[in-house]
């Protein structure tokens, strides 16, 4: 059942890198404000050709 | 597209919406392929003789072939196209870089051509969701790698601050499907067409169900999840429902989701206590699951009328719902007395595909129908097609699904069932199998009509297409404007612009693969080291022929329907013998304990048939067992065993730590020979040529004749000392 | 667009949808408009090709209040002593954050954020819609006060906000370390989980160890990174001698954390790390919701915003020039245009002055001021523009004493809140005995390890979290529902008042009635057509700046008049104007006995007379409606046992008239009441019993806060918050006996939760202390508790429910 040694590690890796992505949106600001982008993406750009 | 300098004031740029189209093409063409497949195959177990007898279109090859062609081929292409899409305005961006995008289109279109010729051709690792042989798999690993270059670079150049949460799981998805990948395919190469894996038996059993489960999770979930999120508002024309929500779904759903692998393995040779785990984490998972759900469904408060009419938002409501029972059925599934009804019959079947049909299949529709029209800027062709698609494609399912709980059901019971004198009720195994064969042709029904409304689709979704270049045939694409991130930051640190805040991003994907690779280059030498396999020492290594004739079970994909693994419970214990330990498998390189008993257990099948038995078998399976569903594979009495390659095969063992001596490997051709005239000596008697020795049928039985043989021996032995 | 009214056919205003009786509307380009303000942002839309804004609002079903265009010189935002505090300028791009007043759906959102495209020198736009709060981004060149009168053309009000770095990133940068501390106390209890449940599972010899020390790895940054705010908040609670909850929770997790450390390193088996991240992955959860929604009502500005938030146009050698309220000094003299807001006490220099002073006086009814006398701060100036000498300015003046005395006495945690602190207080005491009693105890029977097993149990499964919780929970789902129904609440402790009020004080203006003094009336007794009679009243208005007249006005701008010129004006004092049309000459003023009309006593009567016949041609009576559902709502409140009290500063007549109609005993109507009379009525009403006031938030200010419970009704969101504990943004007064029934309930759902985790934690400790409970099972008794408090808060009472039902708020 070694292979515990191998996933372990991997699992633990895995973990830090999300936690990694975690800490830095969370200096990067991304959780300031939760209310307005989930109604900003509604709205398309439009187009600018003519 | 043009981008003036960051101060000024809007930069002009244009979506690349023609990726996005070709992957919608694709995931057209390639959706066909595998429902048909999926069609091909269904009917294939209600009636044997539609294998056709052909070694190219039986039942143990072209499974495979549809499972990768649903998962990587439909399922893939969908996501991208979603993926695509959905980025460029989410982030207000092009993509990072257009070549680079037509290296992701046409090599992952080249790996599914691939996939499709050496499936078929027998060319396969034998393990389950990842047969691909090692060439196919360093491709799509770098062509993953395009696709997160592509990805990322798209994230870092964003014109619009915050990250939506569909980002965010494609980010997860990118990440993990990475790792996952790349561990489950560490093999070391025989020969172009073949590779050993570097695990062996219970380690090879955990990291490809670890694999297996993630891979339904990060590439068949997450990405939808972030599709979800994206489309299901932009149809409805509503915000989310909750967006703290989808935050703590999202991360929840990371933290947990990386350890319930061990489900796949409940009352298998592995600890207990990794099972207990495995079960522990899939019940927990219910609630994020339920979590997206709830999130997605609510999101459609105050628009229900529109679900009504909109095909869109009535295909993504209904796979969002599908999506909460399959998620709900998931955990109830690895609960282990729930598990011992359920592991090797038809309702697992079910369960995958109320999530496959129900949720990819449903939510693909939906984001299809969303997109052709936006794309080529046209109205879709008809509406009541899409109804009928939608009504098709749902009674299918639920067809599918009601017959595999039924067939799964009634088999799991009759197996285990024993009469007070402590005798199986129904010890014949072939008894179990004609029961359920009517539910066979239900699904095969339920699936015609899945594939139908899929065509529908298809032709429904061409014709907006026409309809539409013959419109407006105006090609250059929209030019929309966008103030670039703000120059001034608001860190209060250095004054980051945009490069530098790209940085960490990249940077965390950079040491995740050095770690990755670290930690290959580290673990594997002290994973081969006999040290740290158990061993028990009347398990030996097989001898050169048995090699040869495992490869051909592998190549016949018989652990599709056939499993090598007794559970430790009464009833199979009457059936097969002692319970699979551990050790037996040690030398099992990839594991082959198998998901699905269509065939009866073959762990300790080895002595229980003689030659002869075998050889009748596998020419005709109705000539010993009369009911029996089992193809026929008269090919094996014509193709001719590779009795050269069997030294090279030892040699690679031996690197992968299997104990042969240099002398085995030096007369492996001879060993193998002579064990083969023996074997084909003792069938004379019955008729069968000598010329037969040098055909693939010999090795097969062979290893068929090895199987679960050393543990019999050494009981045997035990039993004369008593 | 037109649609058939009852009497007589309704339009609606291409923008606001708003309904507008016929032949009222503002026409221009086959378009019908409400009000000029409608009209001008229809047109710059129209003229920048922003059409999606109207689809979008139709989209969300959204309906947008009227434009009020108030007129604003924002030119005091490009000096740079307000550059300098406002705005934060970094390699060439500067950055303005605006609180802005008139957002209320997505089609706003969609437009302020698209201001870039058609506002010169904008690079971005960012809103956030939680909090109304704007950051727009601009190159150098652009002058603020340009982007401010944009936004008010597109009938938005912005205020300033302060914005300089240090204020702006510490808020942030505190908001987001809080999230960080809860994610990483989530993410390692989660993974710990993973460790912990495998070595319950029986994962023995080596992986039993390597899994205790993965899971003491990730226990260190929950520890000594997450838990922080517990151990300040503990230190400060020794250093000031007092108990705090946090307390025990220090020691269970310290305690926890490194007893679990030792017992690993020796060998031993019981672990805590999974038990210890938990509690803080917990507490640290509970604690954000309860920040949150509290937090989310109140919007906390400063008292000098009140004041110095509008440019003023200040004497400077002999030209008026515009200069921020802040930088003006007693002495100076100053011009105050027609429509603005006073914002010192000052004494009028030009000869005449009409003012609405309702903010002290409570009474809309326009104010006539000559030279020489003071206007108050707050008072709003609408006659023609006039200039005067500042006297007194920010807290000096009258209105600031009162803010000043508001803020000062400011309302303390609640009763009941205090009561649970102080149970709480001495269960910590007898939890902390107990623990270093079991400690001992059991360390003399059962030695070391399971004498630190009972404590850790002990101390864990009595944290008295749940009872912390219990209160403030049940408050949360009250305040939440409350809040998405207009009713913003203060703090808790006032839904715990509103439980023992005894008498309830009703103002007039503003509360019982609309509060705008407004022609209730119109009656045609010659042969001339409405239409006529009006042009000729209004063009006979027209000059005049009496107080009368201008509420005339307001009522003609909304007919399509003719306008007549006319000869040889006079003005009649105290009795009305004369002038001649046409060669007839007619008078508008007081109706003499004889046509007053019994009926319409309580109200101020205007006739039109034809001068030459001397016969009556129509009668104005002005006053001031009653709002609807007033009445149904009084009769409510006197079934339900209250005792009612009208008091306003109106004159006796109109009080005593509405008394009647309102069946409220004579001897509860008090007339003529100044706010410091209110405060006394209040004070000796207070012996009787609790006492609840619903008034308007400006005036009744001081009366509020001495009430016990104060409900301000419309009035400026920030003062009247700052005077009373609730203020009703709709300005519907039925919502009142909904908050009546919702503290009634919510109070019944606190005793529950009260009762419920004192059971438990007495059963938990008692069961802890002879060692029936594992730490480990303490740790997942004591979120359950917790669990179960938070349902039953969520949960609420049937009546509660049934009072919300209507319209379910959803708690996000």
């Amino acid at each position: 059942m070694n292979i515990i040694y191998f996933l372990l590690p991997l699992a633990l890796v895995l973990g830090g890198v999300f936690v990694a992505f975690f800490i830095w949106a969370t200096k990067n600001g991304q959780y300031d404000d939760l209310d307005t982008p989930a109604k900003r993406m509604l709205f398309d750009d439009e187009n600018h050709t003519n | 597209m043009s981008t003036s300098s960051n101060t000024g004031h809007l930069e002009e740029f244009s979506y690349n919406d023609k990726i996005t189209k070709w992957f919608v093409g694709a995931t057209m063409l390639w959706g066909v392929v595998a429902l048909l497949l999926g069609v091909i195959i269904a009917f294939q177990l209600a009636y044997w003789k539609f294998n056709l007898g052909l070694e190219w279109t039986t039942f143990g090859r072209l499974r495979p072939l549809h499972t990768n062609a649903a998962i990587f081929a439909f399922v893939g292409n969908a996501i991208f196209a979603g993926v695509y899409y959905s980025t460029q305005r989410l982030c207000k961006a092009r993509i990072f870089n257009d070549m680079l995008s037509w290296v992701h289109f046409w090599g992952w279109q080249l790996i599914i051509v691939s996939a499709a010729v050496t499936l078929p051709l027998g060319i396969t690792t034998g393990k389950e969701y990842a047969e691909l042989e090692w060439p196919i798999d360093i491709a799509i690993a770098l062509i993953w790698v395009v696709f997160a270059i592509n990805f990322f670079g798209t994230l870092i150049k964003r014109r619009e601050k915050h990250i939506y949460v569909a980002l965010w799981f494609y980010i997860a998805t990118i990440v993990t499907v990475a790792v996952l990948h790349i561990v489950n395919s560490i093999s070391l190469p025989v020969d172009l067409m073949k590779s050993y894996p570097v695990y062996a038996g219970v380690q090879d059993a955990l990291v490809q169900w670890w694999y297996g489960h993630n891979a339904v999770a990060f590439f068949l979930t997450t990405p939808f999840l972030g599709l979800m999120y994206y489309f299901i508002p932009k149809a409805a024309n509503r915000p989310v429902y909750s967006y703290r929500l989808s935050i703590i779904h999202f991360w929840s759903l990371v933290f947990i989701y990386i350890w319930a692998g061990p489900h796949h393995l409940l009352y298998s040779a592995i600890p207990d206590w990794v099972q207990t785990l495995g079960m522990t984490f899939s019940v927990i998972l219910w609630m994020p699951s339920w979590g997206g759900m709830i999130n997605g469904l609510l999101t459609l408060r105050g628009v229900w009328d529109k679900v009504r009419t909109e095909p869109v938002l009535k295909f993504m409501a209904t796979g969002v719902t599908f999506y909460g029972m399959a998620t709900f059925e998931g955990p109830l599934l690895s609960i282990k007395s729930v598990n011992y009804l359920g592991h090797f019959t038809d309702w697992v079947v079910g369960h995958v595909h109320a999530g496959t049909i129900g949720w990819n299949y449903m939510m693909t529709a939906g984001m299809l129908y969303f997109l052709v029209p936006k794309l080529w800027k046209t109205h879709l062709f008809s509406k009541k097609l899409a109804n009928a698609q939608f009504w098709t494609a749902t009674i299918g399912l639920l067809l599918y699904m009601m017959s595999m709980w039924a067939a799964g059901i009634t088999q799991g019971l009759m197996w285990r069932q024993i009469d007070e004198a402590g005798r199986l009720v129904y010890p014949n195994f072939i008894e179990t199998v004609v029961k359920i064969v009517p539910m066979y042709w239900v699904r095969a029904f339920g699936g015609v009509l899945v594939l139908l409304g899929f065509i529908l689709m298809v032709y429904n979704l061409v014709k907006t297409i026409q309809f539409a270049n013959a419109q407006n045939a105006n090609k250059e694409e929209d030019v929309y404007a966008a103030a670039p991130l703000s120059a001034a930051q608001d860190e209060p640190h250095a004054d980051a612009h945009r490069k530098l805040e790209g940085l960490p991003m990249l940077f965390t994907v950079l040491t995740l693969l050095a770690i990755l690779v670290g930690g290959i280059v580290e673990i594997t030498p002290s994973l081969l080291s006999d040290k740290f396999v158990e061993k028990a020492p009347h398990i030996k290594p097989y001898t050169p022929l048995e090699i040869a004739g495992r490869d051909v079970y592998i190549k016949e994909g018989c652990y599709v329907c056939h499993s090598q693994h007794i559970r430790p419970t009464a009833s199979e214990k009457l059936r097969y013998g002692d319970p699979s330990v551990a050790a037996e498998s040690v030398y099992d390189r990839p594991f082959q304990w198998g998901s699905r008993r269509i065939g009866p257990d073959l762990a300790r099948v080895g002595g229980k048939y003689n030659d002869m038995w075998h050889y009748r078998h596998m020419i005709n399976p109705r000539d010993v067992t009369p009911k029996s569903i089992m193809p026929n594979y008269s090919w094996l009495t014509k193709n001719k065993t590779n009795f050269k390659v069997i030294q090279k095969k030892l040699k690679v063992m031996a690197a992968l730590g299997v104990p042969y001596t240099e002398e085995q490997i030096a007369n492996a051709y001879n060993d193998a020979y002579k064990q083969a005239e023996e074997i084909t000596k003792g069938l004379t008697e019955h008729g069968v040529p000598m010329s037969m020795a040098n055909k693939e049928i010999i090795p097969l039985i062979a290893y068929l004749q090895r199987l679960g043989a050393d543990s019999a021996k050494a009981k045997a032995e035990q039993a004369e000392q008593e | 667009m037109e649609i058939q009214g009852q009497k007589q056919t309704l339009l609606k205003c291409d923008h606001c949808e708003e309904t507008i009786p016929k032949d009222m509307e503002i026409v221009s380009q086959d378009h019908v408009f409400c009000c000029h303000g409608c009209k001008t942002v229809y047109s710059i839309l129209g003229s920048n090709n922003l059409q999606d804004f109207y689809k979008i609002r139709d989209d969300e079903g959204a309906k947008i209040a009227p434009v009020n265009k108030k007129v604003q010189d924002f030119s005091y935002m490009d000096d740079d002593s307000f550059i300098s505090e406002f705005v934060m300028t970094k390699n060439g791009i500067s950055t303005v954050k605006f609180y802005i007043e008139g957002i209320h759906c997505m089609a706003c959102l969609w437009l302020i954020e698209k201001t870039p495209s058609f506002i010169q020198g904008l690079t971005s736009a960012r809103l956030n819609i939680g909090d109304n709060t704007a950051v727009f981004e601009f190159t150098e060149q652009t002058k603020i006060s340009e982007l401010a009168n944009a936004l008010t053309r597109l009938g938005y009000a912005p205020h300033p906000l302060k914005m300089n770095e240090s204020s702006y990133n510490l808020q942030k940068r505190e908001e987001r370390t809080e999230l960080l501390r809860i994610g990483l106390a989530g993410a390692s209890m989660g993974n710990i989980m993973l460790y912990a449940i495998s070595n319950y599972a029986g994962a023995d010899g080596f992986y039993r160890i390597l899994f205790n020390w993965i899971s003491f790895a990730i226990a260190i940054p929950v520890i000594f990174y997450s838990a922080i705010p517990f151990y300040k908040t503990s230190l400060q609670a020794i250093r000031m001698r007092t108990l705090s909850i946090d307390i025990p929770l220090s020691i269970a997790m310290l305690g926890g954390f490194f007893f679990s450390t030792a017992s690993m390193l020796t060998g031993g088996d019981a672990l805590y790390f999974d038990s210890i991240t938990a509690l803080v992955f917990l507490i640290l959860l509970s604690r954000y919701f309860v920040k949150k929604a509290t937090q989310s009502g109140l919007n906390a500005k400063g008292l000098q915003t009140f004041f110095t938030n509008t440019g003023v146009l200040k004497e400077v050698d002999g030209k008026f020039k515009s200069v921020h309220g802040k930088y003006i000094s007693q002495g100076d003299r100053v011009k105050i245009l027609s429509g603005e807001k006073i914002i010192f006490d000052v004494e009028l220099d030009s000869d005449k002055a009409v003012i609405d002073n309702s903010i002290i006086t409570g009474e809309s009814k326009p104010q006539e001021v000559i030279a020489g006398e003071t206007l108050n701060a707050g008072s709003i100036n609408i006659g023609p523009e006039i200039t005067a000498i500042v006297r007194t300015i920010g807290e000096q003046t009258r209105i600031g004493k009162i803010i000043k005395e508001i803020e000062a006495s400011s309302k303390g945690q609640g009763k009941t809140v205090l009561r649970a602190d102080k149970i709480a207080k001495y269960f910590i005491a007898l939890v902390l005995i107990l623990t270093t009693y079991i400690g001992i105890y059991s360390y003399i029977q059962y030695g070391l390890h399971e004498a630190i097993a009972r404590a850790l149990a002990v101390i864990i499964i009595s944290c008295p979290c749940a009872l912390a919780m219990a209160t403030p929970l049940s408050f949360i789902k009250s305040l939440g529902q409350l809040k998405s129904s207009g009713v913003l609440v203060k703090n808790e402790s006032v839904l715990e008042n509103i439980n023992e009020v005894k008498h309830i004080i009703l103002d007039k203006t503003g509360t019982l009635t609309e509060g705008r003094f407004e022609v209730l009336d119109f009656k045609n007794m010659s042969s001339m057509r409405d239409l006529e009679i009006h042009s000729i009243a209004n063009a006979l208005e027209a000059r005049s700046i009496h107080p009368i007249a201008l509420s005339l006005k307001e009522y003609f701008n909304r007919y399509r008049l003719e306008s007549f010129s006319i000869e040889n004006f006079q003005i009649i004092n105290g009795l009305g104007i004369k002038a001649t049309i046409d060669g007839v000459s007619y008078f508008l003023g007081k109706v003499n006995k004889a046509h007053r009309d019994e009926s319409l006593s309580q109200m101020t009567l205007v006739g039109l007379y034809n001068e030459e016949t001397k016969e009556i041609m129509a009668t104005y009576a002005l006053g001031d409606k009653l709002k609807d559902g007033a009445i149904e709502k009084v009769e409510e409140l006197l079934a339900k046992g209250f005792s009612l009290h009208i008091a306003s500063g109106d004159n006796e007549g109109v009080v005593r008239s509405l008394g009647k109609d309102l069946g409220i005993k004579s001897e509860n109507l008090h007339a003529e009441q100044s706010p410091e009379d209110k405060a006394h009525l209040i004070a000796t009403l207070k012996e009787s019993g609790k006492v609840l006031m619903v008034g308007d938030g400006a005036n009744d200010a001081l009366a509020l806060q001495k009430a016990d419970v104060g409900i301000a009704v419309g009035g400026a969101v920030d003062l009247s918050l700052r005077a009373s504990d609730i203020f009703l943004s709709t300005s519907d007064i039925k919502v009142i006996s909904k908050l009546i029934t919702t503290a009634a309930e919510t109070n019944k759902v606190i005793i529950r939760n009260f009762a419920f985790s004192i059971a438990y934690n007495t059963a938990g400790v008692l069961l802890a202390l002879n060692g029936y409970v594992s730490p480990l099972l303490a740790a997942i008794f004591m979120p359950l508790s917790s669990v179960t408090v938070v349902l039953s808060s969520f949960m609420g009472t049937r009546r509660l429910n049934k009072c919300f039902k209507v319209q379910q708020g959803d708690l996000k």
